[in-house]
């Protein structure tokens, strides 16, 4: 049973793998759908947070830096709430945007798990 | 410092999980018709019988008991979430976003049974100790 449950951070960092993908392979939904309005350079943002999700799972994987590397996954998911889902959600554009509020969540508790259960290496942040 | 901020972990994790039971119990007509496989009969069954299976992993993480088997329940209702609804229909891009979501979920599931669970009776696992 433990193998199984070791297999946990594995699925974690597997389910973060597609949004690599949507970042590089997608850019113009990324920039039209969900980098706030008012932030400058939006295609920065889009590449600069897929790059940000890559070294995530690169961190995971080669288990150094992995614990400073869960903790901004989690900080990155919740702006994301912050500053996109929850500012839609009120705004009622789309009542999916609510469900992926609380999915962020979700990953954000996943993240914080991984954090403080699963990593190796806990260089920076102790 | 950081250890207090990753403990909140679990209960974002856990507590987050009431919105889907609220989906289950406020939008039975939506599980139904666009979750529930077509090929299981009673689907409303089916739909209150999960929302209330979610409701109980809540429970049980909230009051420590049997938490272990309750999370991996959990992994094991998203698995067949993954396997049995969107996997299938996976040629929609939306659809293989939600078989790479359901897989995050039964990462962060089986990370709760392996790490956070207090209560492992019944989980395949020795009891922590007191």
């Amino acid at each position: 049973m433990t193998r199984i449950t070791g297999l946990g951070r594995w699925f974690f960092v597997l389910g973060i793998s597609i949004y690599i993908a949507l970042h590089f392979t997608q850019p113009d939904v990324g920039v039209k759908r969900f980098v706030p309005g008012w932030l400058p350079f939006p295609y920065f943002w889009n590449y600069a947070t897929g790059v940000a999700l890559l070294a995530f799972i690169v961190s995971a994987l080669l288990g150094k830096y992995d614990k400073l590397a869960g903790l901004l996954l989690a900080l990155y998911i919740l702006l994301m709430a912050l500053l996109i889902h929850i500012p839609n959600a009120l705004h009622g554009t789309d009542p999916n945007e609510l469900v992926n509020v609380f999915r962020n969540f979700i990953a954000m508790g996943g993240a914080l798990m991984f954090a403080g259960a699963y990593a190796r290496d806990p260089r920076v942040v102790g | 410092m950081t250890n207090s901020l990753t403990a909140w972990g679990r209960w974002l994790f856990v507590l987050s999980f009431s919105f889907y039971v609220f989906l289950h119990f406020g939008l039975p007509e939506v599980g139904v018709n666009t979750y529930v496989p077509k090929f299981l009969p009673f689907p409303y069954f089916w739909n209150y019988f999960t929302g209330a299976a979610l409701l109980a992993f809540i429970i049980s993480a909230a009051i420590g008991r049997f938490d272990k088997l309750a999370a991996l329940l959990l992994a094991g209702y998203l698995l067949l979430v993954a396997v049995l609804i969107h996997a299938p229909r996976a040629a929609n891009p939306m659809e293989l976003l939600n078989v790479f979501r359901v897989a995050n979920m039964i990462g962060g599931a089986l990370m709760y049974a392996g790490a956070v669970a207090r209560d492992r009776r019944l989980g395949f696992g020795q009891p922590l100790p007191a």
